[in-house]
């Protein structure tokens, strides 16, 4: 231990010195199996915007002699070591040979004793897992507006999360590094070495050492993903863009005649005048407020893009407003920085100033509340500066704080949002608000903020990225997200925007978009037969609605992502990247190749029931590699046996319009080899707040099945009477009648071919049992 | 008073005459009233109580006519004649059938004698347009025949000279080849003067002078053959009843000016700037037909494909633009109305719907209710 090192708490405080450079650094314990290692000079910035309060109300144990500091925390043991610097932690060691070097850089190094399978990361179009970048190039991190950005690639995109899972026989860990300057990372077999332009060593270590453990710690620091309102979990449409009043009515009615459900209809930028954003082009809206409204009257919501460059124009409102307070980010002579986007010559608000934050919070209520908008979409934050290096701020570009751009560029998007969030919150306090971002930061989805990965291609490759993808924004927590259905640049047929659908139907964020070049690709595009199957698909979408909405809450209830890697599961740790689970009971194995109508699905051991024809498809001793048939409309999507999903039987135009009218619940139950299986579903007015605390409105059911009883358990309390229509139990022998408090009921269907029995329970649900006689 | 005093008429009446199993078709009454249910596609059977008991149990839905479970719904509007709507507008507290039966008793006035009537007058003046457009369309039909008949008269004509021409040529050259004799033999002759062969020679000049001025003229009347014939061999249509349509300017003045040349090219112009005209595309026989022309290839897109236009043909009393827009980056739609698509099957058939609205119309202002209680 060095003459100047302490223990404050259960911190431990040290020097890392050479002749040219000297570094305060701290190793900090905090409750649940977070650690942090924090090294800094004195002028360097520690993002602390992030990070949330953080319980350090833990026991630490020290043992400290000459060669090294050993600290016990939570039953983990940590060493710190001198000559050379590290910290050896169980199964890995930081190294931190590399602290001193450079000038304003840092660098970390993290070696296992083991070989591991590293994870995170985002935003690059590549592999879940990540590659060994040992003798190419490293990803990197650096938020940027890509132009038809290629897949299989560790090229920066929009937004970024430094967060890194490591896998190892089950034995899981995660390391946020903390710092939103450029970084890149280097991966091989047993390390990775992050290192950044610029800021300070900021790491966040979680010891795991389950999945869900690791995401737990990761929400300790850095907030918790909100789960969106229910009508979010619906079908956007979207279209760079939707042209006029006319046009959009027609794309409305349009979902009306081919009785396609859908939630949202999104006004991209040509909407505003001149791309001066919280303005309309009266021309071609002559009547805003009216659309709107009538588009609400059918149980629909109208989204608009607000992006951060402004107008330069001393007459516009939101200019004058940001000009007046002298608000926006500078260039290197202190001058507002001035550059080229979308509406010609702009400035950028500095987002980084609360007070700067504040302004943009107002000009969103205003607006929101002069057109009855609740829902907001922010693009081209990273930011996106056409005429800028790499289409961005030159990294001397000046913030308002006094520090250079480059330590802060990769969270433009992660403070843009933090005041769209915040105006919609002001505005609506009693609702979740919904908001779309491009660009995004660990503890965007905290803020309850949506993202997509941005302008994607419409070929097959681009299809199927899109679940590595979304897999790596999970596991990084950012639970809401999607790819655009369709894919946004070029033009694709009918069979890939069909299995687009089929795919996108069964991932978190689920929106149609498209480029202003392309043809028009609204389902019916492609002609009758493909509507047909598309509309099936987002029927489906519809049907386990309850299930997708009990997933999100419990995403932040359990800290367990909505879609999920295979190895997830028990009894299967292999990495496969072409099929996913939602929560962890339904498996997705999506058409990825056109001209296919079957696939290879790997299944591990168990009872896998078909979704799509309910009815028990394979039941396995060991983990087999099946043929999965599906042709065009159809997706492999599998139940796991042992477990309860809801569904709704009625259809609806709308979630909203679900919630309206007080859909009614039913469960689909695949019981496992021993004729058990358990669930739950999740209830709420699909907008309040009441979720948090489960009174008032919210209620959570766990369901069991256990042999010939369904016992179900209420927490919480709802405020209107829910039905529980049916129950349809697959693969279970048909029974006469059931018993409910005493009451018996012979109401009940068996279908002898599918070998299901069907439950007309109709009864409100609330804590019972359901006794099943044969 | 007299109003109101109707909606509830009506309201009671459909209840009455409202079948036993909500959100059939009065046909299918029998498939739905037996012990054992048979879905409608075949795909299964099962007892009676499936029927709207809101699961969907075969794979066409047909055991969930009448809640939301189902497929589509079946909406009596009497006395309308009837139609399915989507089964998820049932009970979502929107009034989509005009005799409410999609919603609870009660949610929904009835609106079907307004709805009747609107339709009657719709039908009414489509009926009007349609018998205006025929008529119309006889006055393009003896234009076109007009115009086929002076164009086959010029063509005879055209021939005509083409061929006295074709003549004066030939005794022309004829002609320069005495001359040509005449003057090989005046320059062999050993005493020939001079002045004789310039005299010759002058005869022949003034020959090719007339030769040359015949040529020309016989070549332009080979070129307004080929025009009058190019025209001749155009699909106008029966009767071709398009022909007079060849020669004008269909076009709009909105914002931006479309201007169609039928059969040949369609244009957008700047509203202000007659100089700035950009080509939608090149009339395309091929992909046109009796109430499509289609104009491709036009002016190639910045980062979009070349320009084309579908023009949809409805039937109207006079040919004009009633619809323009760029569906997808340069891909242009527009309905034009035109009495050369106007028929009397159309008429026929608007007069049959009009005979079923108002025979409807007739039993409703007959209707006593009191006769169903």
């Amino acid at each position: 231990m060095s003459d100047s090192a302490y223990f404050k708490g259960p911190t431990y405080h040290f020097e890392v010195a050479n002749e040219d450079k000297k570094l305060d650094c701290s190793l900090s314990f905090y409750k649940g199996g977070i650690y942090r290692f924090l090294c800094q000079n004195e002028d360097s910035l520690v993002f602390n915007d992030v990070v949330q309060e953080l319980d350090s109300d833990v026991f630490i144990m020290t043992n400290v002699d000459d060669v090294e500091t050993r600290i016990t925390a939570e039953g983990s043991v940590f060493r710190v070591t001198y000559d050379p610097f590290t910290i050896i932690a169980d199964g890995y060691v930081i190294n931190g040979n590399d602290l001193l070097d450079g000038g304003d850089s840092t660098a970390l190094n993290i070696l296992f004793d083991n070989e591991q399978g590293f994870y995170g990361f985002p935003e690059h179009a590549d592999s879940y897992k990540l590659r060994k970048t040992v003798n190419d190039d490293p990803y990197r991190l650096f938020n940027l507006d890509v132009f038809e950005y290629d897949v299989r690639s560790v090229f920066p995109l929009y937004g970024a999360i430094p967060f890194v899972m490591s896998r190892e026989n089950g034995k899981i860990r995660g390391f946020f590094y903390n710092n939103p300057s450029e970084m890149f990372l280097d991966v091989s077999d047993k390390d990775i070495y992050f290192y950044s332009e610029a800021g300070v060593v900021d790491l966040f270590g979680y010891i795991g050492p389950s999945y869900k453990k690791v995401q737990e710690q990761h929400h300790t620091v850095v907030g918790t993903p909100k789960m969106p309102r229910m009508n979010v979990l619906g079908y956007h449409q979207c279209r760079w863009n939707y042209k006029d009043d006319a046009d959009s009515r027609f794309v409305v009615g349009q979902f009306e005649k081919y009785g396609l459900p859908f939630d949202f209809l999104w006004l991209d930028i040509e909407h505003t005048n001149d791309k001066r954003y919280f303005t309309w082009d009266l021309n071609k809206f002559p009547d805003p407020q009216k659309l709107v409204s009538d588009i609400n009257d059918l149980g629909r919501e109208v989204v608009i893009i607000a992006d951060p460059h402004i107008k330069d124009d001393k007459g516009y409102h939101v200019f004058k407003a940001f000009d007046e307070a002298n608000a926006w980010i500078r260039d290197n002579q202190d001058q507002p920085f001035k550059g080229h986007c979308w509406p010609g010559a702009s400035r950028w608000p500095d987002f980084v100033e609360r007070s700067v934050r504040d302004i943009w919070a107002d000009l969103v209520i205003e607006y929101s509340k002069e057109y009855g908008i609740k829902s907001i979409w922010n693009d081209m934050n990273e930011n996106s500066v056409f005429n800028g290096p790499e289409v961005s701020h030159p990294r001397d570009a000046k913030h308002i704080n006094g520090r250079q751009h480059k330590e802060l560029h990769n969270v433009m998007g992660f403070y843009h949002t933090m005041a769209t969030i915040d105006g919609l919150k002001r505005l609506n306090p009693d609702e979740r608000p919904f908001v779309l971002t491009r660009s995004f930061y660990g503890g965007t989805s905290a803020q309850g903020v949506a993202v997509w990965t941005g302008d994607n291609t419409a070929d097959w490759d681009h299809l199927a990225f899109s679940i590595p993808m979304l897999l790596s924004l999970q596991t990084a927590s950012q639970y809401m997200s999607g790819a655009d259905v369709g894919g946004f640049f070029g033009n694709p047929d009918g069979e890939l925007f069909a299995r687009w659908m089929e795919l996108g139907s069964w991932q978190p964020f689920f929106r149609g978009h498209a480029h202003l070049d392309t043809k028009r690709r609204e389902p019916w595009s492609f002609g009758d037969e493909v509507l047909e199957l598309v509309k099936k698909q987002v029927l489906q979408r519809y049907k386990f609605m309850p299930f997708w909405y009990t997933v999100f809450y419990e995403s932040e209830r359990h800290h367990f992502p909505p879609m999920n890697p295979m190895f997830v599961l028990d009894n299967f740790s292999d990495d496969v990247e072409d099929q996913y689970l939602v929560g962890d009971k339904v498996l997705v194995a999506p058409i990825l190749h056109s001209g296919s109508s079957q696939r290879d699905v790997t299944l591990p051991a168990g009872r896998w029931y078909d979704l799509q024809n309910s009815r028990l498809a394979f039941d396995l001793k060991k983990t087999k590699k099946v043929v999965a048939h599906a042709p065009l409309g159809t997706i492999p999507v599998f139940q796991r046996g042992g477990t309860i999903i809801p569904f709704t039987t009625e259809k609806r135009r709308s979630v909203t319009k679900m919630i309206e009218n007080n859909y009614s619940l039913s469960l689909l139950v695949a019981p496992n080899a021993l004729g058990n299986a358990e669930g739950s579903v999740f209830v709420d007015d699909g907008s309040s707040y009441a979720y948090e605390t489960l009174d008032d409105g919210a209620a959570y059911f766990t369901i069991l099945l256990d042999g010939d009883a369904i016992e179900i358990q209420q927490e919480g309390v709802i405020l209107e009477e829910k039905v529980l229509s049916h129950i349809l139990i697959m693969d279970y022998p048909c029974i006469k009648e059931f018993e409910i408090d005493g009451v018996i009921s012979s109401n009940i269907v068996c279908d002898t071919t599918k070998k299901s029995v069907l439950i007309n329970v109709d009864t409100p649900i609330t804590t019972m049992t359901i006794k099943l006689r044969k | 008073m007299h109003l109101s005093f109707y909606v509830v008429f009506i309201t009671l009446a459909c209840v009455v005459t409202g079948t036993i199993v909500r959100g059939i078709e009065p046909k299918h009454e029998d498939l739905y009233s037996q012990d054992e249910f048979h879905c409608l596609d075949g795909s299964g059977s099962f007892s009676r109580s499936v029927i709207n008991n809101g699961y969907c149990s075969c794979n066409d839905c047909s055991d969930e006519p009448g809640t939301s479970a189902g497929i589509q719904f079946f909406c009596e509007e009497y006395p309308l004649g009837g139609r399915y709507i989507h089964s998820m507008f049932v009970d979502d507290g929107i009034c989509d059938c005009c005799d409410g039966s999609d919603e609870a008793l009660g949610v929904c006035p009835n609106t079907c004698n307004v709805e009747l009537r609107t339709r009657l007058s719709d039908i009414q003046e489509r009926i009007s347009d349609v018998r205006k457009g025929l008529i119309a369309k006889e006055d393009l039909l003896l234009r076109a025949q007009a115009i086929k008949t002076t164009k086959e008269k010029e063509l005879l004509e055209k021939q005509t000279r083409k061929a006295i021409a074709q003549k004066a040529v030939e005794a022309l050259n004829s002609e320069k080849e005495e001359l040509e004799a005449e003057r090989k033999l005046v320059t062999e002759e050993e005493e020939g003067k001079e002045e004789d062969i310039q005299r010759v020679q002058d005869k022949i000049d003034s020959v090719e002078k007339y030769v040359s001025n015949e040529e020309s003229e016989l070549e332009r009347i080979k070129n307004e053959i080929a025009e009058i014939t190019t025209f001749l061999n155009i699909d106008f249509g029966v009767e071709n009843v398009f022909m007079p349509l060849y020669d004008t300017e269909i076009s709009t003045t909105t914002q931006y000016k479309y201007v169609i040349n039928p059969f040949r090219e369609a244009f957008q112009k700047e509203k202000h700037n007659n100089h700035g005209s950009t080509s939608l595309g090149k009339f395309s026989a091929d992909q046109s037909d009796a109430t499509t022309w289609s104009f491709i290839n036009g002016q190639k897109c910045w980062g979009g494909p070349d320009r084309s236009l579908r023009v949809s043909l409805i039937c109207g009393t006079h040919t004009e633009i009633v619809m323009a827009d760029e569906e997808s980056m340069c891909v242009y739609v527009m309905d034009v109305k035109t009495p050369a698509v106007c028929s009397t099957e159309q008429l026929s058939e608007l007069e049959a719907q009009l005979g079923f609205y108002r025979e409807a119309y007739e039993k409703n202002l007959n209707y006593d209710y009191a006769e169903d209680l």
